[in-house]
């Protein structure tokens, strides 16, 4: 028995002197340091989605519309009238009828020198063309727009600001005033004396027609673009001389 | 014959005493209960160490975790100090950016104002212009009418040297010139009362 109590004892001495050579000391816990970490965020909320500030400058259109004063035939009468090229205007004919002096200002009040002036004789449509170059120019639509399709007008109502309405195309009739034997393009745009020669547009912004009647509220009556193009396709077809009655 | 020696005695050895069977079980018992309770000890020492190595193993690690956690707080510190020094820079050039673009609109509406102002302006010069030109016109007619009169005056005075058929056609063409200025005038004058 002693020998039995020997082997243990020695067996334990062992152990522990193997134990103590491998650091048996007790392993304490890490120590909390940190917080849980928090994620970050604004102190105010974001607005990501904050709808862009409204510009009220002046669209393309605007600045290719243009202001037309002609003075003759014993006073000064305002029209409207639009850029198509860098030097080339569309406006009405009765506009720039018996005009000793034409003159022509920008959506900035910026004047432009004429150089000439012709009115077609198919339709109540005259081209200018300028010394200086104009602001903008406004594209032709392939077609005549289809009935219902929205419309805009943009000139200068009674001589007075630049103002952009808009309307719808109401049909095609016989010209009211019987300079053109061609169907015109009746729309609903409110457009006023001093509106002749305003460019009538789609929604694309593409011309469709160029306003030069009223008949009442909401009946307003636009040559077509498709006349338009046709008479720009015929340089014979435009007048050097125009008369007060025009 | 007894004596020492005796060639032919026969040696018997001395008893052997053969252990008792009892005495072999214990020490087998002894032997195998030591080398289980040595290898009780060797297994528990090393699983001791095993599971040590394994916490300071840990330790080490959940140091390092916490130490990237310190530098991850920094961080975040540092991130959410520059959020929001952006966002109270974003909030000035929005507040910047709505003055600019209020001017802008501002400029915008001058400009419609001051062109329409100056369109306006050159209409009133245009119309005053016609109204020179008019005005003038009408001037040189009733002049033209005057002169034509103070010459009839000089006829009359001398009716008698003059043939009264002559004189009598020029009054009616100084008088058509008049009723044509007189005609002018009052176009003038209604021209400007509907101006």
């Amino acid at each position: 028995m002693p020998r039995l109590l020997r082997a243990v004892v020695a067996t334990a001495c062992l152990v522990l002197t193997v134990s103590a050579c491998a650091d048996l000391a007790p392993v304490a816990p890490p120590e909390p340091r940190v917080a849980t970490v928090q994620a970050v965020t604004p102190s105010r909320p974001l607005d990501l989605e904050a709808a862009a500030p409204t510009l009220e400058g002046f669209t393309e259109l605007e600045r290719a519309a243009l202001r037309i004063r002609n003075i003759g035939c014993g006073g000064v009468r305002t029209g409207s009238g639009f850029a198509i090229g860098d030097h080339l205007l569309v406006t009405n004919r009765h506009v720039v009828a018996g005009a000793t002096t034409l003159e022509v200002s920008t959506f900035d009040g910026r004047d432009i020198d004429v150089r000439t002036s012709g009115a077609a004789t198919m339709a109540d449509l005259a081209i200018v063309r300028t010394v200086e170059r104009l602001p903008a120019s406004i594209t032709l639509a392939p077609g005549n727009p289809e009935v219902g399709q929205t419309v805009t007008a943009i000139g200068y109502p009674l001589g007075g600001p630049l103002t952009t309405t808009d309307g719808r195309v109401l049909g095609y009739r016989p010209d009211p005033v019987a300079k053109s034997t061609l169907p015109m393009l009746l729309n609903s745009a409110p457009v006023e004396h001093g509106s002749s020669g305003s460019p009538l547009v789609d929604i694309t912004g593409e011309l469709v027609g160029v306003i030069y009647a009223s008949t009442g509220p909401g009946n307003s009556y636009a040559v077509p673009i498709a006349v338009l193009q046709d008479v720009l396709d015929q340089p014979q077809a435009f007048a050097a001389k125009t008369d007060c009655d025009d | 014959m007894s004596g020492m020696g005796d060639p032919n005695e026969i040696f018997v050895p001395p008893y052997v005493v053969t252990p008792p069977r009892r005495r072999d079980r214990a020490r087998t018992v002894w032997i195998v209960t030591t080398s289980l309770l040595v290898l009780a000890l060797g297994a528990s020492s090393a699983a001791y160490v095993y599971s040590n190595n394994a916490a300071r193993q840990w330790q080490v690690r959940a140091e390092q975790v916490s130490a990237e956690l310190a530098d991850m707080t920094a961080q975040r510190r540092q991130v959410q100090g520059l959020l929001e020094a952006s966002q109270t820079a974003l909030a000035g050039t929005k507040s910047a950016l709505g003055e600019v673009t209020e001017e802008y609109n501002d400029a915008a509406k001058r400009i419609r104002d001051l062109a329409d102002e100056k369109a306006r302006a050159a209409d009133t010069v245009g119309v005053l212009g016609s109204a020179v030109d008019r005005s003038r016109n009408v001037a040189v007619q009733l002049d033209q009418c005057v002169a034509g009169l103070q010459e009839l005056q000089d006829y009359l005075i001398d009716i008698d040297s003059y043939d009264i058929s002559v004189v009598l056609g020029v009054a009616e063409e100084i008088n058509r010139g008049c009723d044509q200025a007189q005609a002018a005038s009052d176009a003038f004058v209604t021209w400007l009362e509907g101006d």
